[in-house]
């Protein structure tokens, strides 16, 4: 490839990512949060989900029957259950749907959803669909969770700027692969003793030449999911559903509604849950669907997560006698490999498709995509400072270097606070709402983070957000002994192996990062007795 | 079966390592693939083959960036080397 050629993609190269960099670490950065929001970081911030949570097959089925009698026939066409026992939500979810036919000859869905204690199955809220889909009640791993996908800009622009930043990401991918051209030579080349430059040269490719699929999977994934639901559906609808996007999504996915006889014959929930985790042990059932409930003709689409299928499997039965019909893929109903590759985008782009490990090994090549932008731009602003003639004024690269710090430490700050915080709040305000409190302890600390580079010292400020970030990391696990009686100590008795598994986590991370900020405090001295010895010696 | 298949990537992806690039001796890199194929084979066996590729794909990143950024630690280069 001719030099020229290369200059402009390496130009290209500098100014998406100076452009997206902070961005992208932001998404990244809580993306590998994200990976672990359900339901490692849903149990540990939920008291009543700590302890694992039976099946309760037959509970199940005697409570939907009593509440499908309450609601009435209406509301029995579509009945989806969300089952507890995965412990991905505070409490079980059961809706009753219904379609209505509106005076413009449209087609309406309306519906009551009701939430149950996960355990005991009393009744804790019932609500409209509407109502209950607009209200957001969240805790700190929802808020992760929602922040990565929109950034709490709700859709469509929080959807579409994340979509658009994967495409960005894939951007600076091709254009790093052609400007990169000693790859394969400088495959295993980390030089630490030399330049802090060369260093994060070294550092910033040996991350993305190592993890390029990874990297090019997350980006493609995420922009898919972020711009599939605000641009690519309703693109297809209106191309071939004349905008009907419901009609497309009815078409292409796997649940379909059967044929209503209007023969009454109850629906055997329970015998289909119990049959279903007795045949297929390799599937974990996260919800149901019961299209046509009470019906002789109704059907049970059981879905559940862990079988060789990157996006899980369907069961589907027959309500009425609980006999297998068939399995199926999500998007199974697609012809050829459109309906795998959909399948796929969602496990792949989280890593749940092969339990904690594939979680683990996802959610730290996450955090190699985080600090993919932080290299480049600490690169970009070491070259504008120690060059003889750069292209910007040495005033916008330290400043930049302060927003880097806010920014980024800032976050990391602001995620680490939300542990304590969820704790306490849990405490304090037990059974209230905790999504406003959640909002204002992580932008608060994000803001004051974001502010602190442009009033103190630089490297005061890294220290003054890294430092708290550790201990806040190690105090995590005496702070939940001592406000739930839940510690290391009484795993056994309590059996909160996940929380405690976290807890363990989290103090490790911590105890790491007080590694690093001693060692980043030694290579600071360090420069600034190379930058003071040259500055002698010229003179 | 998961360990094996961990070190086995881990010694395939030293195999491919000389001297800060990647191997050029073929029986080295053919030691380095067949290292891999087989922990793929293995990675197939446990998860099935689209996950199991998947999954290989995210340990071999993941090793690859771990053995890259221990290599000057367990053995530092002489200082003024390239």
């Amino acid at each position: 490839m001719k030099s020229i050629t290369i200059k402009k993609l390496y130009t290209l190269h500098s100014w998406v990512g100076l452009i997206t960099g902070i961005l992208l670490f932001v998404i990244a950065f809580t993306g590998a949060v994200a990976v672990f929001a359900r339901p490692e970081l849903k149990i540990w911030a939920n008291e009543n989900l700590r302890t694992e949570i039976p099946v309760q097959s037959q509970k199940l089925d005697e409570t939907i029957a009593q509440y499908a009698e309450i609601v009435g026939p209406d509301y029995l066409e579509e009945v989806h259950v969300r089952l507890p026992s995965t412990r991905v939500d505070g409490s079980a979810r059961v809706v009753f749907e219904g379609h209505f036919e509106t005076a413009e000859g449209g087609e309406e869905h309306k519906g009551t959803v009701f939430q149950f204690d996960p355990v005991s199955w009393e009744l804790l809220a019932e609500n409209d669909m509407e109502t209950f889909f607009n209200q957001h009640t969240l805790d700190m791993s929802t808020f992760m969770a929602h922040f990565h996908a929109d950034l709490h800009l709700g859709r469509p622009v929080g959807l579409i700027l994340t979509g658009l930043l994967g495409l960005t990401l894939m951007v600076s991918i091709v254009t790093g692969i052609f400007i990169h051209r000693k790859i394969l030579a400088q495959l295993f080349t980390f030089r630490i003793t030399k330049t802090f430059s060369l260093m994060l040269n070294d550092a910033h490719k040996l991350m993305s030449v190592w993890a390029v699929l990874f990297h090019s999977v997350i980006a493609f994934t995420g922009a898919f999911l972020g711009l599939a639901t605000v641009i690519l559906i309703p693109a297809a609808a209106y191309v071939g559903f004349n905008g009907d996007q419901e009609k497309l999504v009815e078409t292409f996915t796997a649940v379909k509604p059967p044929v209503i006889a209007n023969v009454a014959m109850p629906t055997k929930l329970a015998d289909i849950i119990d049959s279903s985790i007795k045949d297929r042990p390799d599937l974990t059932f996260s919800r149901f669907t019961v299209m046509g409930y009470g019906d002789k003709n109704a059907l049970v689409y059981l879905s559940g997560d862990g079988s060789q299928q990157l996006g899980g499997e369907t069961l589907v039965y027959r309500g009425a006698t609980a006999e297998l019909l068939r399995t199926q893929a999500n998007f199974g109903r697609l012809e050829g490999i459109t309906g795998t590759i959909l399948d796929a985008m969602f496990p792949l782009h989280f890593g749940n498709f092969g339990g904690i490990f594939v979680k683990s090994i996802w959610a730290i090549l996450g955090l190699a995509t985080a600090l993919l932008p932080i290299t480049g731009l600490m690169l970009w602003i070491e070259r504008g400072l120690n060059a003889q003639h750069p292209a910007h004024k040495k005033s916008t690269y330290e400043n930049f270097n302060r927003l880097l710090i806010g920014c980024c430490g800032g976050l990391v700050l602001a995620t680490v606070t939300l542990f304590p915080a969820q704790l306490i709040l849990n405490e304090w305000m037990a059974g209230q709402n905790h999504t406003d409190s959640i909002f204002l302890t992580f932008f608060s600390v994000w803001i004051v983070a974001i502010l602190m580079p442009f009033v103190i010292q630089q490297s005061n400020a890294l220290k003054a957000i890294l430092l708290p970030s550790a201990w806040m990391l190690i105090l995590v696990m005496p702070l939940d002994a001592i406000l739930t009686g839940s510690h290391i100590f009484n795993v056994l008795q309590t059996k909160h192996y996940v929380s405690m598994s976290v807890n363990l986590v989290l103090m490790l991370l911590g105890i790491l990062l007080l590694v690093v900020v001693s060692k980043l405090k030694k290579q600071y001295v360090n420069r600034e007795y190379s930058q003071a010895k040259n500055l002698v010696g010229e003179v | 079966m998961l360990a094996i298949a961990l070190i086995l990537v881990c010694i395939g992806i030293v195999c491919l390592n000389y001297k800060g690039s990647l191997a050029k001796q073929p029986k080295s890199v053919l030691t380095g693939l067949l290292f891999n194929l087989v922990a793929v084979v293995l990675f197939c066996q446990m998860y099935g083959f689209a996950r199991g590729i998947f999954v290989f794909l995210g340990a071999f990143a993941l090793i690859g960036i771990v053995v890259t950024l221990s290599i000057p630690i367990i053995k530092p280069r002489p200082s003024g080397a390239e």
